[in-house]
Order: structure tokens, then sequence, then C-alpha cells
């Protein structure tokens, strides 16, 4: 894994020691709530609707069992004993005091961890592929540009007061996992007709109240050639990004006032004028971060484990869990796997401190001591032996932490909606849960096949429901919640947002509404066909006619 | 989410976060509580403006923060918000019953507040 230097670790410091001055300022009243929020903002600190929030960076969603020990401890001693990983592949506690936040702040930077950026209209934390790095489709490691960018971008002074927030994702494999297409801006890894690797830019994605697809603007950048172009990207977006409607801030929105032709002239005009002045070896910088990633000292092992085999044919659970949770490794004998954070019934995302430390041990026992969050809220341990995955699946079992439905219909993410936060309309939580407990059954689950469901609880999208095969989002009608429902959407390289079936639906009609869809789909699909696959195949008209069906017999 | 004095639902209450702790509190006739039985019911308009103007100050004093009113009917187990929302703020998580507002109760007992 990366290790901070000096500078970052004293720049981390510096920062607490900042906020803990205007904490005590705030307390003692000095500090009014306006002059306050924007700096507690800064600090990954939000007020929820019952308490305050805290929101830490998971910087590109790797982290360390030390790193996730701490956060157990913290999760005892100042919150209520568990933490929840979001789709941005960063952990929140629920109930921190303001008064305990300099302390918090402190044990997170014995670990080399921070709130930075996590708020306000900066460049937010990078977010990339969790399997970055051992991916077998990868074309190189993505890490180090995300860490470059991370380097780049902290508290750059030009970029920390933009028009609004700026997400940027990055991937060096041949599908998306990261959600490329759904970010401000999204960086992927490509080789070029002469076999040499550089970067595709894809800029003015984005969910919310209008959600849209990100645009390729450079389909090969050079390497030695990024941060001038990031500089020139942000730049246009700095100058021309709207700032008198807090709803057409977005990057997405100047992209599609100006058309893309015009915003890539712009950048290459920009870029004409600073390339000069760059300050910064881009090359070397990236070597050498690259370096500090490339650590680890993999066995030589042979592509067939034997153990394994035998393991999966003895045991039909074990076979079943290996079947959804593990991905190919680039390296021999070795499988990334994917633990769920959804039991069924659970709350998406959703850790105790126990298992946070006893999920650290593992990692330490079976993956080299790292971990991975997935943008759909589940862990990932990257580096474990195909010899070792029976052991380790014995022992997530023991911490409830085996379940076997990573990419079916049960591992739904949901934002926290109306049981946390306070812009929420509607509660997203519940509704996962009941959806959980009618489609649980493994056995129909498997046969249902892959199948994303995405909750959120308001319009912005957190839950990115626009983007879930099946999107629910959760709004008020008549001084009730009320949920519509979407369809056909996508979260990889095909990205696509989903269309509405019609009319909202109560809270307790969505188990139902769902399972006609579901149903007709079995009914409708061809052999081993998907699900995505057979609602594009046979388009959205159809299934409208099977969700309004469910309205008709309840009439 | 304040309401306007045209289109308030009397009776209302005064609800807010502790600056300090971040819980949720009411405004009740010994100052500020954690329970919402002990809440002040503001029956008509001067005293729901009474009530909005103490928030205001409480505000300004640095006690408390997103002070606002909420609609309530009273029942018989106290004052009940009209809206689901404020009800969620007022019970805590629907989904962790045991995380919500008496565990915050429970903690401020253990810490003999
Ligand atoms: C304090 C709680 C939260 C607040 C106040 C909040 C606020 C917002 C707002 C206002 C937007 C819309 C931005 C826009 O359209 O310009 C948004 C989008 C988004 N948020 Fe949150 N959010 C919260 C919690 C979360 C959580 C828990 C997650 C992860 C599960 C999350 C991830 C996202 C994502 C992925 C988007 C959509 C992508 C985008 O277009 O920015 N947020 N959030
Ligand atoms: S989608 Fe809405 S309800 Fe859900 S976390 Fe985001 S802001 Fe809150």
């Amino acid at each position: 894994m990366y290790k901070y230097d000096r500078f970052d670790a004293h720049f981390v410091r510096e920062r607490v020691a900042q906020f803990r001055d205007q904490v005590e300022r705030r307390l003692e009243g000095s500090l009014t709530e306006d002059e306050f929020k924007p700096l507690r903002l800064q600090n990954g600190l939000y007020l929820q609707l019952h308490a305050y929030m805290l929101r830490i960076a998971v910087p590109y969603g790797v982290l360390s069992a030390v790193q996730l020990r701490q956060l157990a401890l913290i999760a005892d001693r100042y919150d209520r004993g568990y933490g929840h990983f979001t789709t941005r592949q960063n952990l929140q506690f629920n109930w921190p005091k303001l008064v305990d936040v300099p302390e918090i702040l402190d044990l997170l930077a014995d670990v080399d961890m921070h709130c930075i950026q996590t708020s306000g209209n900066c460049i937010r934390n990078v977010t990339a592929d969790q399997f970055a790095g051992v991916a077998g489709d990868e074309i190189e490691d993505p890490r180090p540009v995300a860490e470059l960018i991370r380097q780049w971008s902290s508290h750059h002074p030009e970029f920390s007061f933009l028009p609004r927030k700026f997400k940027v994702a990055v991937s060096g494999a041949a599908h998306d996992r990261a959600l490329l297409k759904a970010h401000d801006l999204a960086i992927r890894i490509v080789r070029n007709e002469a076999g040499e690797a550089g970067y595709e830019v894809l800029v003015g994605g984005g969910l919310g109240r209008t959600p849209m697809i990100g645009k390729v603007v450079r389909d090969f950048l050079p390497k030695g050639e990024l941060l001038p172009y990031l500089e020139a990207v942000m730049r246009v977006y700095n100058a021309e990004g709207r700032r008198d409607n807090k709803y057409k801030a977005r990057i997405k929105i100047l992209v599609h006032e100006i058309g893309v032709e015009a915003f890539q002239a712009r950048v290459e005009a920009e870029l004409r004028a600073i390339e000069p002045i760059s300050p910064v070896d881009e090359t070397a910088e990236l070597a050498r971060i690259a370096e500090a990633f490339d650590t680890i000292d993999y066995a030589r092992l042979a592509p067939r484990s034997e153990r394994f085999e035998a393991a999966r044919a003895r045991d039909a659970r074990f076979a079943a869990w290996a079947q959804t949770s593990i991905f190919t490794h680039r390296v021999d004998g070795y499988a990334a796997v994917t633990v769920s954070l959804k039991p069924v019934g659970g709350v998406p995302g959703d850790m105790t401190s126990e298992q946070m430390r006893l999920f650290a041990d593992l990692a330490e026992r079976f993956s080299l001591g790292e971990i991975r969050v997935t943008h759909a809220q589940n862990l990932v341990l990257p580096h474990v032996r195909l010899d070792d995955l029976h052991a380790l699946w014995l022992e997530l079992a023991d911490a409830e932490l085996a379940t076997d439905n990573v990419g079916l219909i049960t591992d739904i993410i949901a934002c926290p909606g109306l049981d946390y936060c306070a812009l929420a309309t509607a509660r997203s939580i519940p509704i996962a849960q009941a959806i959980s407990m009618r489609f649980g059954d493994a056995v129909r689950q498997a046969e249902i096949g892959p199948l994303q469901i995405k909750i959120s609880g308001c319009i912005n999208a957190c839950g990115h429901h626009h983007v879930g095969h099946i999107g629910i989002l959760g709004l008020e009608k008549r001084g009730q919640e009320s949920y519509q429902i979407t369809l056909g959407g996508d979260a990889t390289e095909n990205a696509a947002i989903g269309e509405l079936l019609g009319p909202g639906v109560t809270a307790q009609e969505v188990p139902d509404a769902i399972e006609r869809i579901v149903d007709h789909y079995l009914a409708r699909r061809l052999a081993d066909e998907p699900f995505i696959d057979a609602v594009r195949r046979l388009g959205v008209d159809e299934f409208r006619a099977a969700f309004l069906g469910t309205q008709d017999e309840a009439a | 989410m304040a309401v306007s004095t045209k289109r308030r639902l009397l009776p209302v209450i005064l609800i807010a976060n502790d600056l300090r702790s971040g819980d949720v509190v009411f405004y009740g006739d010994d100052g500020w509580t954690c329970d919402l039985g002990r809440a002040r019911v503001a029956q008509d308009h001067g005293a729901a403006d009474d009530l909005e103007a103490t928030g205001a100050r409480s505000m300004a004093r640095q006690n408390v923060v997103d002070a606002y009113l909420i609609e309530i009917e009273p029942t018989t187990d106290g004052p009940r918000p009209r809206h689901f929302r404020e009800r969620f703020k007022t019970t805590g998580p629907t989904i962790y019953p045991h995380l919500g507002r008496r565990f915050g109760a429970a903690q401020a007992a253990a810490a003999g507040e």
C-alpha cells in the first residue's frame, strides 16, 4: 500500500490542530454557525437529522487492516459501535459529538486517515475500481494516477472554491466497475494503436436531479500530460461553470449547455496557455508513486488449486459463495474476494466494530493486510490464495459475513435516506430490507441471477438509483413516503439512465412491484440471459405493463 | 423547514439539535430537553412567535443549531409530529430502534446529566 510521506503526515496533523481551534471557538461562542459550517464541512462534518455525521475519506477505496481496526476503536469510543460504507467508498459515522471530533481526527491521523475534501465545492476524494492493481482484465494499475490526483488536488488553492463539488473516478480495466460515466471527470487507462498506455478522459457525467452520462473529451492523452490537462479542464469549469444556480452548477450542465465540442475547444485553448508553466515532473512523480504501490511479494503458485477444487466439490454452500464472491486475480493462485455487507434483511453497508476488528484480523491472515471498499457498499480482500479460500469462508461465516449474494438481487445499494439524512424525502434502508427479505432465499436469488437494485431517499441520487437495473427513488406524495421505480439503468461501460415505469407506489407496495418485474423477466428471458440484457432486448414498455398490472390488481 | 406564520398549522413545538452533542432537543418550560413529552406546546400564533424567537436567541447564544417549529397533534402520549420526517427525527432511525433516542437518554443518564 502507498505510505504517506512526512509532508502528508504533517499536513494532516496541522489540519487537525486548526479544526480543534475552530471547534473551541465555536463552543465558546466566537464563531457563529454560519461562520463555522463551511469550516466543519471542509473536515467532513455534517449535521444530520439526529446528530452530526463524520465522513472519512478512504482514498480510491484502499484501506489497511490497521486502519479498519482504528475505525472500530473510534466506533466504540466515540460513536455507537458501527459505521456505514458509502457509494463513494467512504465511511460515515452517524453519531459523533462535536466536542469529540478533534479527538477523532487525531485518532484518524495516527493511521494516515482524514476527512479532507469529503465535502464542499472542491475536488472530492478520488474513487477507483475496487480491483485496481489486482484485476485480471487490467491494462495498468490506476492507483498511482489516483494518488497523483489526490496529491495534486489536496488543498489546491485555485480549485478549493469551485462552482460546485467535483468528483473524479479512475480505472485501468477493460470493464468499468467504478461508474466512470457518472462522474464529473473520469480517467480510463487505455492503449493506443502503437500499444502505448495513456488516458481516455471523460467529462460531464453525474447523477442527482439532472442525470447525465459522461462524454469523452480526449480519447488518448499521452502519459506525462495528465496534470496540465486536468488543470485546463478545471480552469474552464471554474471560470464558466454557473454560480448563479446551485442546481445548474455542476460541470455536466456546462458541458451540456455549450456542447462537448465547444468544451473541448476551450480546454485545448487553455492547455496551450498553461502547458509551459506546469511545475511538476509528472512522469518522475508517477514513477515514484507506482514504486511505493508495487511492494507485494506474491508467492509463485499454480493457477489451479486442488484444495479449493476439492472443497468446492465437497461443500455446496461454499461453492455457492465462491461462485458469487471470487474475482479473477492477475496473479496465478490468488483471488480477490468480495465480502457482502448485505445480510438478508440487514442495513446495506453497515458494519459493527466487532466485525471490523474480526475483518481486520482476517485481512492480515489471508490478504496481506489489505482491504478495499466497493462503490456497491461491500468490502474486498484483494490478495487471497485459492488454497485459503475455504478457511477464510468458514471464518467469515462465523462473523455473519459470508452472505452469498454479491451482484444478486439482494446486493442492494441504499443511501441513508430519511433514517439519517436531513435532505431525504423518504426512507431508503427499510425498502432495501423489505426487498432483501422477499428475495432472500439463496436458490431463488441464484435462479434470478445478476440484478442490481439501487435506492435513493431523494433526488440527489446518492444511492445511484438512476443507474440501477431497477432504480427506486423515495419521494413525498400527499404527506406519505412514495417510491418511483425506474428500469434499465446501467452502471458499467454501457452506462444508461433508467426509465420511469409509472406513478409512485407506497412503501408496502414496493416488494410486490419488484416481484412483478422479476417474474416478467423470468417468464420472458432466453436461456442464461441476464436481467439487464432481457430488458434491453424486450424494451421497457413490456415491463411497464407488468409493473402497472400490480396497480390494477390493487385497485 | 421553518413554517411561515400564515401556513402554520397549530399547535407547534420548537425542535433543534444541541450544539455540542448534536442530539435532538425540544424547548420546554425549563429550557432545552431531550424529552419530547416536556416540549412546550404553542396553541396560538402569539405563543408560536415567542417560541420561534426563543429558537433564534438560542442559536445566537450558541446553545443549539437548526432550531425551527414543527406542527404536532397532541396525543395522550404527548405531542406527535404531523410530518413523518419530524416523527423520525424525534424517534431516531427506524431501522435501529435500540440506537435511537432511548440510547441517547441512557447514555446521558449514565453520564449523570
Ligand atoms: C449528509 C449526507 C449527505 C448529503 C447532505 C448529501 C448531499 C448530496 C447532494 C446535494 C447531492 C447532489 C449533488 C448535485 O446534484 O449537484 C449528492 C449526490 C451524491 N451523493 Fe450525497 N449526500 C449525503 C450522503 C451521501 C452518502 C451517504 C453517499 C454514499 C452512499 C453519497 C454519495 C453521493 C453520490 C454518489 C451522489 C451522486 C453523484 C453526483 O452527481 O454527485 N452522499 N449528495
Ligand atoms: S440521496 Fe438524498 S436522502 Fe439519500 S443520502 Fe443523498 S441526500 Fe440523503
